[in-house]
């Protein structure tokens, strides 16, 4: 199979749900099997997020070069530059393309609640909604476009579950039930469980099993 | 009729340049608590439309617009270049470089103009780029009056502006629309003397001062 261009991740979640070290936990387990990764992080009003990822990922474990780990302010509108407007994330991905060919994949990571958020299809080939079991075992049961319309649904922070009495079980059913069966994981990024399952998912739904670039070239 | 629509599509908040990010300063103006309130937002338009818009962008997108006609790649190739140079702060030129592209690149997949096909070549092969450049492009390609050019600019730059002061808290939806309706004839007037101009210029330095420091700042919602 050829790709045209370089597959594209949407991560979206509400804030607070673990999208950033989801990111800081994928991105190691995609460089150990050979895959280069860049990342788009939308900040609603703060660097932060990129800053921690590109010190974790590019200062801490030298993985990825700095200037492929790219913060952007959305003008308080995530939604917006994911969704309707996404010509600055387009601009940055097409920036990234050119000076980083070897480029196996493209993280684009935006807050956004569970009402609203989706990413343009033109950004994104694939989309990944984390929400976490703090917000409340209904959660899933609720709906909205988020959960229902991503491609894969992501239950973190499970090791929280016993202290605000979330059932992981209710949620599970529930997921499945409001998804008609499309996948969802659960995962607790804090001590690194149910990460490698994600990565499996993107390797095979986003990159269909390919193998890296620096490996067939 | 066609061209009106024409004109209303280029303008609106929907078509996507990535305008909403930007503030044009107004964010670091608003922290700083130099402007605070309708009258100060109005009086920072005004005077940046005069001093900035008018003189620089405007004039910018009318050149290209001219330039279009005869696809004159030459002076577009200068022009960007001027545009691009002028621009002092970083992470506006980067914007600007951004907004531009994909806005040909919008107009592109919908208009056939080998100005609009050499103009996205050239942006990837030079690492150049410009918004108003874009416009004064796509401004000609679709139709539209010469003047529509630096209308096209001087209007989104107030609405653009608005926009971010009403997502900052400093004004309400209702004092937006007056303000817009109240910038009218300086919008008019930068649009014209963009129009009329054949020199580049611009003098804000105290708002160039503010989006430098804005470039700096951790916590922030538009990209300058």
């Amino acid at each position: 199979m050829v790709i045209s261009r370089i597959p594209r991740v949407g991560i979206g979640g509400p804030v607070g749900s673990g999208k950033s070290l989801l990111i800081e936990r994928i991105v190691p387990i995609l460089y150990d099997r050979g895959y280069v990764t860049g990342i788009i992080s939308n900040d609603v009003i703060s660097k932060e997020d990129a800053d921690r990822i590109r010190h974790t990922l590019s200062t801490n474990l030298n993985i990825i070069p700095k200037d492929l780990v790219v913060g952007l302010a959305t003008g308080g509108c995530p939604h917006t530059a994911v969704r309707e407007d996404p010509s600055m994330n387009l601009a940055v991905i097409e920036e990234m393309e050119q000076s980083h060919p070897e480029l196996d994949i493209i993280i684009i990571e935006s807050g956004g609640d569970n009402i609203t958020t989706t990413f343009s299809p033109v950004l994104a080939d694939y989309f990944i909604y984390v929400i976490d079991v703090a917000g409340g075992d209904k959660y899933p049961r609720k709906g909205g476009l988020g959960i229902q319309s991503c491609d894969l649904l992501v239950i973190n922070k499970i090791d929280l579950a016993p202290h605000v009495d979330a059932n992981l079980e209710t949620m599970s059913k529930d997921s499945l039930r409001i998804r008609d069966q499309r996948p969802f994981l659960m995962s607790d990024c804090r001590h690194n469980t149910g990460v490698d399952s994600i990565v499996d998912h993107i390797i095979s739904d986003i990159l269909f099993d390919q193998a890296p670039k620096a490996h067939t070239q | 009729m066609r061209n009106m629509l024409n004109m209303m599509q280029l303008c609106d908040s929907m078509f996507p340049a990535g305008l909403f990010s930007t503030s044009n300063g107004i964010e670091s103006m608003y922290l700083a608590k130099d402007i605070t309130s309708g009258v100060g937002l109005e009086e920072f338009c005004a005077a940046y439309l005069q001093n900035q818009v008018g003189p620089t962008d405007c004039t910018a997108a009318a050149l290209a617009y001219k330039y279009t006609t005869t696809h004159d790649i030459e002076e577009l190739e200068l022009l960007d270049q001027k545009i691009t140079a002028i621009k002092t702060v970083q992470e506006s030129r980067r914007a600007y470089r951004r907004s531009g592209i994909q806005t040909v690149r919008c107009v592109a997949n919908f208009i056939q103009n080998d100005t609009l096909k050499w103009y996205l070549q050239y942006v990837s092969d030079a690492g150049s780029g410009s918004h108003p450049v874009a416009i004064g492009i796509c401004c000609c390609a679709m139709n539209l009056e010469h003047m529509m050019a630096p209308l096209a600019i001087s209007y989104s730059f107030v609405t653009s502006s608005v926009g971010a002061a009403l997502r900052l808290g400093m004004i309400h939806h209702l004092e937006a629309q007056s303000i817009m309706y109240s910038l009218q004839p300086n919008i008019l007037q930068a649009a014209e003397y963009g129009y009329a101009s054949k020199d580049i210029w611009q003098f804000c330095p105290q708002a160039e001062i503010m989006q430098m420091a804005h470039e700096s700042m951790d916590a922030k919602m538009f990209i300058t």
